[in-house]
């Protein structure tokens, strides 16, 4: 993590996680927000893509610049040592859930445990995503609610395809990153 | 006939294999800053020119920046390596590659880390596919699959 307090704005890089299990929009949240493209075709995570963005964020009364160091990782129950490593370093992290399944909302806490064992100070906030999905949703907004005060996470109903409250769920994370 | 104190041939060989392997390597010191690499690792590096020395490994692998002072502490006090599997690399191509970076110690030349860097672009291609086969069904079946992947036999 790197601050410069020069004359001009402060400048700092800080490395995001997005967790979730498989096929729940990691990697298309992540392009939505880097490349603001998406595309229908699944196509499964292997190992680690790092992506960077820059983005400017209020800090101090004045505007810093901040570069998000994104991870987008493979969703994965099993936490073994590359695993550890893939995750130590974070300074926050986007816990995804897919609104289509169930199981992918119950599946967040083993992810927000693991996190908290390597990177305690973590900013963490939860993503209900494929919002655009009407039909077939499987989780109601107060279950989302819910989960979120339960870990006392800002939450946000995002969706990769139209590109709803992404952009303003990470320049939230931004904000907090600095906070 | 080989002797076994043909230092020269040995060399030569263990040259030959890090290339026929496309194994990248790079020593860098505890200031994490390009010390000397072989002629394999900008392929590998982000944005990088051919002439990489003295500059900082974060900005030719920024999967590094937020493990900065693991890696300082590892470079005084010498600890088990540091690995991220499979990290995916774009190229300017449209191509994707993987690679494993590891970082180990060498504390018998001092505070200075040794980089590799090694190809798992032919495996983890199919790794992926393997993967993608069992969530497509796994999603068909609506049930949920945990676990990581079996691996293939290659």
């Amino acid at each position: 993590m790197i601050a410069e307090d020069k004359q001009a704005a402060a400048k700092f890089n800080k490395k995001v996680c997005i967790l979730g299990d498989f096929s729940v929009g990691k990697t298309s949240l992540v392009r939505r927000f880097i490349e603001g493209i998406f595309s229908e075709k699944y196509l499964s995570t292997i190992g680690v893509k790092v992506d960077r963005k820059a983005i400017t964020v209020p800090y101090k009364g004045e505007t810093a610049h901040l570069t998000m160091i994104v991870w987008d990782l493979a969703g994965s129950e099993k936490f073994t040592q590359a695993r550890a490593n893939y995750l130590r370093g974070a300074a926050g992290a986007i816990l995804v859930c897919d609104l289509t399944r169930s199981a992918t909302l119950a599946s967040l806490s083993g992810y927000i445990t693991d996190l908290r064992q390597l990177s305690p100070t973590a900013k963490l906030l939860l993503a209900a995503n494929k919002f655009d999905l009407v039909e077939g949703q499987q989780i109601a907004f107060p279950q989302v609610e819910a989960a979120a005060n339960r870990f006392n996470l800002p939450f946000f109903l995002t969706s990769a395809k139209t590109g709803a409250a992404v952009e303003l769920m990470f320049q939230r994370l931004g904000q907090m990153l600095l906070e | 006939m080989i002797t076994p104190v043909d230092k020269e041939l040995e060399a030569w060989v263990h040259a030959h294999v890090v290339k026929k392997q496309n194994i990248a390597y790079a020593l860098v010191d505890e200031q994490l800053r390009i010390l000397a690499s072989n002629e394999a690792l900008p392929q590998w590096a982000v944005g990088s020119s051919n002439n990489i020395i003295e500059q900082s490994l974060l900005e030719l692998f920024p999967e590094l920046i937020g493990v900065e002072d693991i890696l300082r502490q590892l470079a005084r006090d010498p600890d088990l390596p540091f690995v991220l599997p499979q990290i995916q690399r774009s190229l300017p191509d449209g191509a994707t590659r993987y690679f494993n970076l590891e970082i180990e110690p060498l504390p018998q030349f001092g505070h200075v880390l040794l980089v590799i860097i090694t190809d798992v672009t032919t495996q983890t291609h199919l790794e992926q596919q393997l993967q993608q086969q069992q969530h497509e069904l796994s999603l068909q079946d609506g049930t949920k699959l945990s676990g990581p992947p079996m691996r293939p036999d290659i």
